[in-house]
């Protein structure tokens, strides 16, 4: 049973290559027995866009305004869309495969009501939008994207604290197909985040995530291992710091 | 040449036909979908250019029993979306 027992690591903040390199460096590790199933909470310092698996990211990122801003750029190795990472909480859960549905998009709902769980905690009322998204009054405020690798299940997502939609759409380009497809015209009217909602402290938000996160699991509070540190750096210099990998579409 | 569709439930799926002359080299597949494993989409890339998959009669189908026989899920997209964008590509 001890490897059902989640060991959840608290808020940090990292560059995106090093964020995207430790969620697959504890993959590594929790693959190997050498971790038990992970939740991890963490933020983006600087700012950064991940794009999704599969984008054309000149389609999607606006590359001279993330020059601009300082804002980094990074290609995540889940699929979905580009997202803008400021003022956030971003989760992960890693664990293996058998924990989780066996159906995908089960355990995108099964998440998803976890987050929606958090927001209940903070007074706001949030539904689960399949695939992957959670509204609040029609407008994202929560978005996910899975992968499953060699028995592996890792699944990251965010949940928007704040937003700077100036900021947000100086990054990120928005498709002419996308923007057809929607009842609201603005883009940046599509996005919400708990301020916006409900004046709550960070503290508040942080802690009603984890809370909803460790509801009815046996979980204690632990640390990276040095290990799971060394890997990270390793993979987020040879893959997700490097060019090579974010430019591949 | 490029083909997109907007997937029913607000995906994009993106098609790119590279040709060399009148012969189809290369096929990207891009977008927000999501695909398992996530290494599994560059083969389904050449299988179709292997198979000429665009010129098949029922080339969902034929899409869909390669996911299957893969073992390789795409979630934002099915066969019949990809088939779509690939139905007639020429050079």
């Amino acid at each position: 049973m001890l490897r059902k027992r989640w060991r959840v690591l608290r808020y940090e903040e990292a560059s995106a290559a090093f964020n995207m390199a430790l969620d697959e460096a504890i993959a590594e590790a929790v693959s190997f027995r050498v971790a038990g199933p992970t939740m991890r909470f963490y933020g983006w310092k600087p700012a950064a866009v991940s794009v999704g698996r599969f984008q054309k990211i000149e389609e999607v990122v606006d590359l001279e305004g993330c020059k601009k801003l300082g804002v980094d750029v990074v290609r995540r190795s889940t699929g979905g869309g580009a997202v803008f990472h400021d003022r956030e909480i971003t989760y992960s859960i890693i664990c293996p495969e058998d924990m989780m549905p066996a159906d995908i998009n089960e355990a995108y709902r099964e998440i998803g009501g976890m987050i929606v769980n958090a927001l209940k905690f903070l007074g706001i009322e949030g539904t689960f939008e399949p695939i992957n998204d959670v509204l609040v009054n029609g407008r994202k405020i929560s978005g996910s994207a899975q992968s499953r690798r060699k028995g592996m299940f890792v699944q990251h997502g965010t949940l928007i604290y704040d937003l700077d939609r100036v900021k947000m759409f100086s990054v990120l380009k928005v498709p002419k197909d996308k923007l057809d497809s929607h009842s609201l015209g603005d883009p940046a009217e599509r996005v919400t985040s708990i301020r916006e909602q409900k004046k709550v402290p960070w503290e508040y938000a942080t802690a009603a995530m984890a809370n909803a996160f460790i509801m009815n699991r046996q979980w204690y509070s632990g640390d990276i291992t040095q290990d799971e540190l060394a890997r990270a750096e390793l993979i987020a210099k040879t893959r997700y710091a490097n060019d090579e990998w974010t430019f591949e579409r | 040449m490029e083909r997109r569709v907007r997937v029913a439930g607000g995906k994009t799926l993106v098609l790119d036909v590279d040709c060399q002359g009148e012969e189809v080299v290369r096929i990207r597949i891009s977008g927000d979908f999501f695909f398992y494993p996530e290494e599994g989409l560059a083969k389904l890339e050449s299988f179709l250019v292997e198979e000429k998959v665009w010129k098949a009669n029922d080339p969902g189908a034929i899409i869909a029993d390669y996911l299957s026989e893969n073992d390789l899920r795409a979630v934002g997209f099915g066969p019949s979306d990809l088939a779509f964008l690939l139905r007639g590509s020429k050079c």
